[in-house]
């Protein structure tokens, strides 16, 4: 670096000011996400702890409004005095459920009365009460478009299930 | 850092300029790159929030049953009011009509991207027959003058039991006299037979029913003096005008029996007419015995197969539809 004698006639070019301005630029930025990434790591537990419980109601409100059509679709069946094989009715939910929470993939067991949702990275389980006056086949599903189906019994009205399965 | 020395021919004055220039550029590009992570991150977010959203409950489903039925039963009430000269005919009729229902149904769906479908069949059908008692004069009494007489026997099913009658006209009675005095109409099985009794006293139509010979219960009552016109008594709609007539149809009685008889006695003391579309046990295709003329065929009842289809639901059911028809 020089400086003339008058000590005026000094001065950056347009080329590095704009280089140092997008070097603060950079800067500023690394931080602004190195910060945020850590405040993500903090809460990743709890944001997929709420992703699980969303996906778990979901799935409960699938499965009561099933339950609900298949009874209406029973209480049809049963009024019409026909022979109950001669008519089957059917029923079907289908939930279109994120495939990944938190970058890795979950699984949803329904049972009797319970649907707990569960992920491996990391470990969360979260459980969701349904309240399906149809009785409800215990099964595992993954993650993504799941259906709610209700099996008749072709002879008994009060013996149908609902059953969960992927699609 | 580097620097280089001012060109000679370039004063300060006219490096400021230059300088505010490269600071405002750079505040401009920060603010362009914040503003893109925060939509970034506020569209992940969303993202999230949209793929766990259930947007279509199942309520289009039971709205478009509902409708389905809706519509079955005016289809009947229609087929019912015209003139036919066969149940077969009516039958046909009620058919023509839910596949124009049908049309409706699909097309209102398929607006909604979805799908629905209505059908039935002559074969899904059950002949019906419109019993009524009333001559043009409003006398309740039969043909031959009798005032207790059947309004159809070898019934299996009955519906829209309707009674109208001029409340100025009815029979003063009490329920302890009601037997000897009241309009009644009999529900008769092998071992029951029940009554529902029309009468006025000082100021109220009374309905009260009662098995056999029984004093019988009151069962609801309106004011006489606020009814000018004609008051209608709905018995398997249990109702009186607007009023409920709470357990007034013999629901069990008639529920164990295979075939019952429906009667009138007292028939003068009432004027007006009395209704029924009944379904025969015997034969369906023949019409019930009766002490009277008004006998008409038609349609008893339709059962119907209603599909609903949209992306997220299908819903699948069969329904047979008897406006009016009670529990039993």
């Amino acid at each position: 670096m020089r400086e003339s004698a008058a000590g005026g006639d000094r001065a950056a070019s347009t080329v590095v000011g704009y280089v140092v301005a997008l070097a603060v630029s950079a800067f500023l930025l690394a931080a602004l996400t190195a910060s945020l990434g850590g405040l993500t790591a903090t809460h990743t537990d709890q944001v997929v702890m709420d992703q699980l419980t969303v996906i778990g109601e979901t799935t409960a409100a699938a499965l009561e409004r099933t339950d609900r059509l298949a009874r209406i679709a029973e209480a049809d069946r049963g009024g019409t005095g026909l022979h109950p094989q001669s008519v089957s009715p059917g029923v079907e939910t289908t939930i279109g459920l994120p495939r990944r929470v938190g970058g890795s993939a979950y699984t949803i067991t329904v049972t009797a009365d319970t649907i707990v949702v569960q992920s491996s990275r990391p470990t969360v389980t979260v459980s969701v009460a349904h309240r399906s006056r149809i009785a409800v086949a215990e099964r595992s599903v993954r993650g993504g478009r799941v259906v709610v189906a209700y099996r008749p019994d072709p002879l008994d009205p009060t013996a149908g299930r609902l059953v969960v399965g992927e699609r | 850092m580097a620097s280089v020395t001012r060109p000679a021919g370039v004063s300060s004055a006219e490096s400021g300029p230059a300088r505010a220039q490269v600071l405002a550029l750079t505040a401009v590009v920060v603010a362009a790159m914040l503003l893109t992570l925060v939509t970034l991150v506020n569209a992940a977010a969303y993202t999230v929030v949209e793929t766990t959203d259930e947007p279509t409950p199942g309520d289009d489903a039971v709205r478009y049953r509902a409708m389905a039925v809706d519509g079955t039963e005016r289809i009947l009430d229609t087929v019912n009011r015209a003139s036919h000269e066969t149940t077969r005919s009516a039958r046909v009729a009620a058919v023509d009509g839910i596949e124009t229902l049908d049309d409706d149904l699909s097309g209102s769906a398929a607006d909604r991207g979805a799908v629905a479908y209505l059908g039935s069949n002559v074969a899904r059908t059950t002949p019906g027959w419109i019993v009524s008692a009333g001559s043009p004069d409003g006398s309740l009494v039969n043909a031959s003058g009798a005032s207790a007489y059947t309004l159809a026997a070898d019934v299996d099913r009955s519906r829209r039991v309707v009674l109208v009658v001029d409340p100025t006209q009815l029979e003063r009675a009490t329920r302890h006299d009601a037997h000897e005095r009241a309009f009644r109409v009999v529900f008769e099985t092998r071992t029951t037979t029940t009554a529902v009794y029309v009468y006025r006293t000082a100021g109220d139509v009374v309905v009260a029913a009662g098995t056999d010979a029984e004093t019988p219960r009151e069962v609801c009552a309106v004011s006489a003096v606020n009814e000018h016109n004609r008051l209608r008594l709905a018995l398997s709609g249990e109702q009186l005008g607007t009023v409920r007539c709470p357990d007034l149809w013999p629901a069990s009685s008639l529920a164990s029996a295979r075939t019952y008889r429906i009667g009138v006695e007292n028939a003068d003391a009432a004027e007006g007419t009395l209704m029924a579309i009944v379904r025969t046990a015997t034969t369906p295709g023949s019409p019930p015995i009766a002490d009277h003329d008004g006998i008409s065929p038609g349609v008893y009842d339709a059962t119907v197969a209603f599909g609903y289809a949209s992306e997220t639901h299908r819903f699948e059911t069969t329904v047979r539809v008897a406006p009016g028809e009670p529990h039993a």
